[in-house]
């Protein structure tokens, strides 16, 4: 028998939590709401990343609010746990086993039958290339092997929603291939996976929809790059290289939006507040002035950016986070 | 305040030929079950803690059962003259002093590690984030518990009193020598309780595998013997209810119809110190477990 489904109600439901430990918060008041996709959970370390996850993963009751998925409490009900594939930050495997008895343990404890749950661990193994250490040792595993390991754990009853907690660490850049090749393949196959990390680039890889959280609180959710348009108060950069900076420069500094420009070697940063703007000003001055351009970007086009903007900067209204549209 | 959001991709789920699966899932209520095999199968491939004393407990059983072997036609010889009964209990009740003390390696070795090295590696985090009840997973580790150290201080007694009963000359010695099988049992139930409950109890309380080894081996070695010595000495039984291993010997004494000792706790006493110790040290388990599910355990 499967958990009761509740269609209509969306995977993952955060209303209004909270979590102290003791005197020291976890998070506040967050209120969220995750459908179908990956969706990454950006924050430094003790933002609450952790502690977000581990109350969708039924392991922390939450101090006030709820968290639900599909509608069901997950702290409370066990049925819903059975659609819930995590992979925790922590080690916890049991270095005796080998990875295939590891995963067929896991299998079985999400109520797969022991017949099948050897054969869905070693398929599950595979699928995220440990296929050359199946039978061996967890003793022996790398760092990455470990992650794979616990990917492979997460994912082997087929749950619905699957929380990874911080996935990427350790592993060389063919295993982070492999995975993030994984966690898209699945995403498309209709789950909704949560990724939780602190390096930007790894979820960068994975998905433009995140959940910036900083403080226990949400400072920001949705495409990464609306966030950034959000964001006025930071003006907006664009980097040009090109043969004759100054004279560029110069006649960008006749744009009012323009607020300031830099000199590098042979390039040239330009801050703008209305980016849309000096992108339909710069192919006019550079035809104008018969300028040679090597290369144009924006340096701020990326979570980095967006990251360090929303957390270094005190934001003026904590409560009202950025909300980036779709 | 709060404000509603919503993220995730809204765009085309692609159909990637994936099937939710619809068969048969392992009922909850055994689920415990698996948590017991894992507990074997660590046990079994980690230490050498384990299989050493499992081999002398079993080194125990065939010499015991040798030296039975032997008493039995010794016996015979002498024509059923003089407590044949007596001598076969004996071997029994000496025998499980061996038992005992392989069990007592079993449970410094797994039992006092089991809680505690979940606690501390963050496995907690792999079970309760599943379907899985904070009371399955102590059943599931108690049975796993009780049937490896219950190898040696169970069954141990247990199959030497079919074996003794199986030597009987005839049909009529048989069944005058079957209440020897449930009083082993008696004895193989409240050794292995005495030993494996408030050696998980301490580990879960103590949370860290070291220190609970270093506990429990200094309360069965060091404080049990002293304690011993101590009520002996100064004729002060109820001072002696404190040993365990003291509270298991007279219990199986009483059994086995050996002579007490003066300085002995009585019978119930004994059998009631080993109850109040077991009930402490699955308490003790019990609430760990509990507050530790929910408390968001991710290792140290």
């Amino acid at each position: 028998m499967n958990a009761p489904v509740r269609m209509a109600a969306p995977p993952i439901h955060i209303e209004a939590c909270s979590k102290w430990y003791g005197q020291v918060l976890g998070i506040q008041d967050i209120t969220l709401t995750v459908k179908q996709g990956v969706v990454g959970l950006l924050g430094p370390n003790g933002a609450g990343k952790t502690t977000l996850m581990k109350l969708l993963a039924g392991l922390l009751r939450p101090s006030r609010g709820r968290a639900l998925l599909f509608g069901l409490p997950v702290i409370d009900d066990l049925q819903v746990r059975r659609r819930l594939g995590y992979a925790p930050e922590h080690e916890g495997v049991y270095d005796e086993l080998t990875a295939r008895e590891f995963v067929t343990l896991m299998a079985e404890l999400s109520g797969v039958p022991r017949a099948r749950a050897r054969d869905q661990a070693s398929a599950a193994l595979v699928d995220i290339g440990l296929e050359n250490a199946i039978d061996r040792r967890l003793h022996g595993f790398s760092k990455g092997m470990r992650q794979r390991t616990k990917l492979a754990s997460a994912l082997v009853h087929d749950p619905d929603v699957i929380l990874l907690d911080e996935p990427l660490t350790g592993c060389d850049p063919v295993a982070r291939a492999n995975i993030i090749a994984r966690i898209r393949a699945l995403a498309a196959a209709g789950k909704t996976i949560v990724i939780s990390s602190h390096v930007l680039y790894e979820v960068e890889a994975l998905t433009q929809e995140i959940v910036l959280v900083h403080r226990g609180r949400v400072l920001a959710e949705g495409n990464v790059y609306r966030i950034r348009e959000l964001i006025d108060q930071h003006p907006h950069r664009v980097r040009i290289e090109c043969d004759r900076p100054r004279e560029l420069a110069a006649r960008v500094l006749g744009e009012e939006h323009v607020v300031r420009v830099q000199f590098e070697d042979g390039a040239v940063e330009i801050e703008t507040r209305s980016p849309d703007r000096l992108y339909d000003a710069i192919p006019r001055i550079v035809l104008d002035a018969g300028l040679a351009v090597r290369s144009l970007g924006s340096p701020d086009d990326n979570m980095q950016a967006v990251f360090d903007y929303l957390t270094t900067a005190t934001p003026s209204k904590p409560g009202k986070p950025q909300k980036g549209g779709k | 305040m709060s404000s509603e959001r919503t993220v995730g991709a809204t765009g085309t789920i692609h159909d990637q030929g994936y099937q939710r699966y619809e068969g048969v899932r392992l009922p909850r209520s055994r689920r415990f079950l698996v948590i017991t095999r894992n507990v074997l199968a660590t046990a079994w491939k980690a230490r050498w803690g384990v299989k050493l004393p499992l081999l002398g407990a079993v080194l125990t059983l065939v010499v015991s059962a040798g030296i039975m072997i032997v008493m039995g036609q010794i016996e015979s010889r002498m024509g059923g003259r003089g407590g044949r009964l007596l001598r076969a209990d004996t071997v029994l009740f000496i025998s499980y002093g061996f038992f005992s003390l392989f069990g007592i390696i079993l449970a410094a070795t797994v039992a006092t590690a089991a809680i505690a090295d979940d606690l501390k590696s963050g496995s907690f985090q792999f079970y309760f984030s599943r379907p899985l009840r904070p009371d399955d997973y102590v059943r599931g580790k108690l049975l796993g518990l009780f049937v490896l150290i219950g190898c040696s201080t169970f069954a141990g007694p247990v199959v030497l009193s079919i074996i003794r009963v199986c030597l009987a000359e005839d049909l009529g010695g048989a069944i005058k020598l079957l209440p020897i099988i449930p009083k082993a049992i008696l004895l193989g139930v409240a050794g292995t309780s005495a030993l494996v409950l408030p050696a998980i109890g301490l580990g879960a309380l103590l949370g860290k595998r070291v220190a609970a080894q270093a506990a429990f081996i200094v309360y069965w070695i060091v404080i049990s013997g002293f304690v011993s010595v101590v009520a002996h000495e100064l004729r002060l039984p109820l001072v002696g209810l404190l040993a365990l291993n003291s509270d298991v010997n007279v219990v199986g004494g009483y059994l086995f119809g050996m002579p007490s000792d003066s300085g002995s706790p009585e019978p119930w006493q004994a059998g009631l110190a080993i109850v109040v110790f077991s009930v402490a040290g699955y308490v003790a388990l019990r609430r760990r477990i509990r507050s530790s599910a929910t408390a968001g355990l991710g290792g140290v």
